[in-house]
């Protein structure tokens, strides 16, 4: 019997690869521009948004995806304030954020199975209604980046000169940190809110590793994110373990494969 | 082509103050910078010679004082094609970066919200400006695996990419060899008088400066002194001024 018999597996398929062909594209441009603990930050600040939305009594994904935006305005923010110490930012946001959802934790008491599916993911916790909001939004991010690709690309190599380029830096950038914050909120449902950064920098790790060509880097880092979001949901379902995890290390087990076969191919030639 | 307000008239500084953390770093600053102009920017480390740069393109803004670039005010200029630079970091890009050259100059044609919409950069124009720095042959190539020299011409061509009607360059030179350095003036040598295209450029290479440049600015002591005509002035004494000693950050070619 195959495994898309089941409706939920079809659901966290559709969202998981969504998801994958997002946070890979974004990853690009977060991992070059030396901001990978964005995605953590925003993942942790996205946890306080599920604990919140628990707490209230809102749809715990919505307010992630508030949590999250408002997180992403909040580290422009700090960003502007102290330019030359960018993981100031980062790290105020990510503690901030999981102090906040430890403390509405703690006043709920709502550590139960639904919170852990989004702390580490879950394939039966992805309803149509996600799958749907899933698939919109990853549409409109898809569309902005591709919208946006060239002026990013800009400011990722050369920020100063995309500056005097004439290109809005800190509009584009602040555009970009709000996608960076869905994507977050959207791969929390999949792959839960401690590994979705890894989704975000392995892929594009392995890409760096082997591109030839800025073009190429997206194309490697999709394929990769894709094989081990499929790969690691299947084997998740097949060996009941937690779907995050499994994708996670299929992808770190790819990237050492790279990084040691290219050491090796070094060596030979 | 691009309408100028000032015709004529690519920079002017009128009484130009700039201070780091109320420290004043430059003081009273008048100069222009005229169409078909060459200007070499020296002074010692510390002189504020990138400052007084990136003051001229609008990267910092003055205490006080006035900028025009092209005539506008530099708060109101909006027509950045008609401007290219290439700061002091350029040549410290991450060496991993996964951009062929090519792609690498294309990025020089995006710009403003029109260039939102003005889209991918042609192919024939991206080629124009790789010739024009004469590195044709590196298109394809990673920028990460080429030497100074040759990552210096990438960002020269993406900066002639628009056909900027004025260069600046924040020590372009650092870090490469003096062939490379040499060539590299002579290319720049070449965009002044054969294409008209200004040059303000920040150097420590007073040799090349000399040999180069129409203009010569020593930025020295929170002023600026501009001698408008090079050959009445005298190098050495110029060196011996700024405290430059022969052999440090001093290269005669």
């Amino acid at each position: 019997m195959s495994i898309f018999s089941f409706d939920f597996m079809q659901r966290a398929f559709i969202a998981g690869l969504i998801t994958a062909v997002l946070a890979a594209t974004l990853g690009v441009f977060i991992v070059l521009r030396r901001l990978s603990l964005v995605g953590d930050s925003l993942a942790h600040a996205s946890l306080a948004g599920v604990a919140g939305g628990m707490l209230l009594g809102f749809y715990p994904f919505y307010s992630a995806l508030l949590a999250a935006a408002g997180a992403a305005l909040l580290i422009e923010f700090i960003r502007r304030a102290f330019p030359r110490y960018a993981e100031v930012a980062l790290a105020v946001v990510m503690s901030g954020g999981m102090a906040l959802a430890v403390v509405m934790i703690s006043l709920k008491k709502v550590f139960n199975a639904d919170l852990f599916s989004y702390l580490f993911g879950s394939l039966m916790a992805v309803s149509p209604a996600d799958v749907a909001v899933i698939a919109g939004a990853g549409i409109f991010i898809l569309m902005s980046i591709a919208f946006l690709h060239r002026e990013l690309f800009a400011i990722t190599f050369d920020e100063e000169a995309a500056r005097l380029a004439g290109i809005p830096v800190t509009a584009v950038s602040t555009y970009f940190t709000l996608l960076t914050a869905l994507t977050v909120a959207l791969a929390v449902r999949v792959v839960g809110t401690l590994l979705v950064s890894a989704l975000m920098v392995i892929p594009p790790a392995v890409s760096l590793q082997v591109a030839r060509s800025f073009k190429a880097t997206f194309g490697i880092s999709i394929l990769v994110a894709l094989f081990s979001v499929a790969s690691g949901l299947y084997a998740s379902f097949i060996f009941d373990l937690a779907p995050g995890g499994t994708v996670v290390l299929i992808a770190a087990g790819i990237l050492v494969a790279v990084m040691v076969g290219k050491g090796a191919i070094k060596k030979w030639i | 082509m691009a309408c100028y307000r000032n015709e004529g008239e690519v920079v002017r500084l009128v009484n130009v103050t700039f201070a780091y953390n109320e420290a004043p770093v430059l003081e009273d600053v008048n100069l222009a910078v005229k169409a078909g102009d060459f200007l070499a920017l020296i002074g010692r480390n510390g002189a504020a010679k990138s400052t007084l740069l990136k003051i001229m393109v609008g990267l910092l803004r003055p205490k006080s004082g006035e900028v025009r670039l092209f005539g506008w005010d530099i708060r109101s200029f909006r027509d950045w094609d008609l401007i290219g630079y290439i700061s002091q970091n350029a040549g410290d890009i991450n060496a991993s970066f996964p951009a062929t050259v090519a792609e690498v100059v294309a990025s020089g044609y995006y710009g403003g919200w029109r260039g939102l919409f003005a889209r991918r950069a042609r192919k024939e124009i991206v080629e124009e400006a790789l010739e024009l720095a004469g590195i044709k042959d590196l298109a394809g190539r990673l920028i990460g695996e080429l030497s100074g020299g040759q990552r210096q011409k990438v960002f020269l061509a993406r900066a002639l990419v628009k056909k900027p009607a004025a260069l600046f360059l924040d020590e372009p030179t650092t870090g490469i060899d003096a062939v490379a350095r040499e060539d590299f003036y002579r290319l720049l040598a070449h965009l002044n008088r054969e294409r008209g295209m200004a040059v303000v450029i920040v150097t420590h290479d007073i040799g090349a400066a000399f040999t180069r440049a129409k203009k010569i600015g020593c930025v020295r002591d929170r002023h600026v002194y501009i001698h408008e005509n090079i050959n009445e002035v005298d190098q050495d004494h110029i060196a011996e001024v700024l405290g430059y000693r022969l052999g440090e950050n001093y290269v005669y070619f």
